[in-house]
């Protein structure tokens, strides 16, 4: 079996990042490479195996993959009380400028998940990087909605972990809904972080004619669906595709809970060609 | 982080597994390092990352640490396929202790198991002598029937205030009753049974084995398995052993299995932090003692096979 994964650090001395690079295993690998936006806290730890899979696959199929850890999280240096977007939309830059480094001829795809994907939108707005193409997979669009899901899911691990469960999460969820959290599935959220999802809202998030963009979402959401179709209105080169997987994005890896669903595996490798 | 300093590696045969090494950046290691591995399917960060979190905190305290993914799980490859996993994991282990070895020059180590993980750790201390110390956390449990019937009782008062209890009794049904195939668990090492009595007999003769060999043993179990533990409850009839005489005890009614809220990991860490520390330091006292400096740290004691072979298939927890 040959190693085609290394993993490795990079990025500036103050702020190393970690990452793992797929080399193409092809003698003369394609023109496209591909760097993986993770999403952010639990929803990170549960993709993993599935990018990695897909990493591998990718390689075979001759496509260099790079993926990497936001600092403070995963195996990434730093403290989950450093996270905001900012910052990790410049880590996303120097993952960008590394692949870039390793495959100076190549076409440089974004594949982003949740939370990933919304940095990878931040980050391809501000033209240092030079992405061709962002796949989005169920890029978080309205962070208050998403920080109000992640409180949910968060009071439902509590019910499902404890003997007996604390009521006081659920009371709290029940008496302050909209209430950004500080803590989520064991992940905690800076201040900076919470008001930048606070103010995180479908209108802020705009993409530019630099890339095409490619975005997948379940049937039935609107939300998203609607600012795809806002972003064509504007004459973005944007595409909006509906798929259904069966990946519980905050789920822990138990049996019965799918870590690398087939369908989601196949769909993300066609979308780097469509 | 820079109280700490993180060497990715690949290592062990064909170069299959993926870890982290974590250094002091200000100090040269203690003489015991720490190793961290998978729980379950999680990859080597651990459930919620509380393996670099605890690994950033050891380093912040002078010791070094590698987390890595056994093979075939997280980014490790899967080379060996000729033995079962309870012998992979244990030749996994081997080779992480002979990189540390190799890299810092540490013969002594401290084993972090988490659930699944501790049936691996306790298998490689049994055959490996550089172990001096096992944190078990949430790993072999066996209440007796006094404890069971107070876990059931206390839920069964808990339920009508609870909106979640539904839902966990329809599962329940389900599973139990209808033999609906969503609802039943996969075969796999996180769910196979073995008899509770086999299982006990094989932890506690290991444990009573390790505890002769003056290994440190903590076992720490969590609120996910009942709500109070009145003395050792969760351990069972194997309280009477010799080993327990000697082990440390902790029931962490605000920690739950899979580390879902800070403070619940800020208990874990520091309870196993500060006993890994004080197991380093007393070790390190032993190591210059005259009756003690002479003799092998690194000597394989018996083969990895020979360990397997004695040993239950399966890990003991279940998710309530």
């Amino acid at each position: 079996m040959p190693v085609t994964a290394h993993p490795f650090m990079f990025g500036p001395a103050s702020r190393q990042i970690f990452g793992i690079f797929h080399a193409a295993e092809d003698a003369q690998p394609g023109d496209t490479a591909v760097l993986v936006c993770p999403p952010f806290g639990q929803e990170g730890l549960r993709t993993h195996r599935l990018f990695k899979v897909l990493a591998e696959r990718l390689a075979r199929a001759g496509i260099a993959t790079l993926r990497f850890d936001f600092h403070g999280s995963g195996d990434s240096p730093g403290d989950e009380t450093d996270g905001e977007l900012d910052g990790w939309r410049r880590d996303l830059c120097s993952a960008h400028e590394e692949l870039r480094r390793r495959m100076p001829a190549s076409r440089i795809v974004w594949v982003g998940a949740r939370l990933g994907a919304t940095i990878a939108v931040l980050a391809a707005r501000n033209g240092r990087c030079d992405p061709a193409r962002l796949v989005l997979w169920e890029p978080v669009i309205d962070g208050r909605r998403y920080a109000r899901s992640l409180r949910e899911q968060h009071v439902a691990a509590i019910d499902t972990t404890f003997c007996i469960p604390d009521l006081a999460w659920r009371r709290s969820l029940a008496r302050e809904p909209d209430a950004m959290p500080e803590e989520v599935l064991g992940t905690l959220l800076s201040p900076k972080l919470r008001a930048q999802l606070g103010a995180l809202a479908p209108d802020s998030l705009t993409l530019t004619a630099l890339h095409d963009t490619l975005v997948l979402t379940p049937a039935g959401d609107e939300h998203t669906a609607q600012w795809a179709a806002e972003q064509q209105s504007r004459h973005m080169p944007v595409r909006l595709a509906y798929f259904q997987h069966r990946l519980d994005w905050t789920s822990d890896p138990y049996p019965n809970s799918a870590m690398v669903p087939a369908g989601a595996l196949n769909r993300l490798q066609g979308a780097l060609y469509e | 982080m820079n109280d700490a300093t993180q060497s990715p590696v690949r290592f062990g045969a064909g170069n299959s597994l993926v870890g982290m090494v974590t250094t002091p950046a200000h100090q040269a290691p203690a003489t015991t390092a720490c190793l961290m591995f998978n729980m379950g399917a999680n990859h080597r960060v651990g459930p919620r990352r509380i393996n670099v979190k605890l690994a950033h905190s050891l380093a912040a305290r002078g010791m070094a640490s590698l987390r890595f993914d056994l093979g075939g799980v997280g980014d490790s490859d899967a080379f060996d396929s000729a033995h079962d996993l309870q012998t992979r994991s244990v030749h996994d282990l081997q080779a992480a202790m002979d990189l540390i070895e190799r890299m810092l020059g540490i013969r002594q180590f401290v084993i972090v198991g988490l659930c699944s993980g501790v049936e691996h750790a306790v298998s490689v201390a049994a055959v490996d002598n550089r172990v001096l110390a096992l944190s078990l956390f949430d790993g072999f449990a066996f209440p007796e029937r006094r404890a069971r019937w107070e876990r059931t009782l206390r839920r069964a008062l808990a339920a009508p205030a609870h909106p979640s209890f539904p839902g966990k009794a329809k599962r329940w049904l389900l599973r139990h009753l209808t033999g609906n195939p969503s609802a039943k668990p996969l075969p796999g090492f996180l769910t196979e049974k073995q008899p509770p009595e086999v299982m006990a007999a094989w932890f506690g003769s290991m444990l009573n084995r390790l505890a002769e060999r003056k290994v440190a043993l903590q076992l720490l179990y969590s609120g996910s398995l009942h709500v109070c533990d009145r003395d050792r409850d969760q351990i069972g009839a194997l309280a009477r052993e010799p080993f327990a005489q000697v082990m440390e005890y902790q029931f962490m009614r605000n920690v739950d299995h899979t580390f879902c809220t800070a403070e619940g990991q800020q208990i874990y860490m520091q309870t196993v932090g500060d006993w890994a520390l004080a197991c380093a330091r007393s070790a390190n006292a032993e190591r210059v003692s005259p009756s003690t400096s002479a003799s092998p740290i690194s000597s394989p004691a018996a083969s990895p096979a020979a360990a397997a072979a004695e040993r239950p298939l399966c890990g003991a927890y279940a998710p309530q």
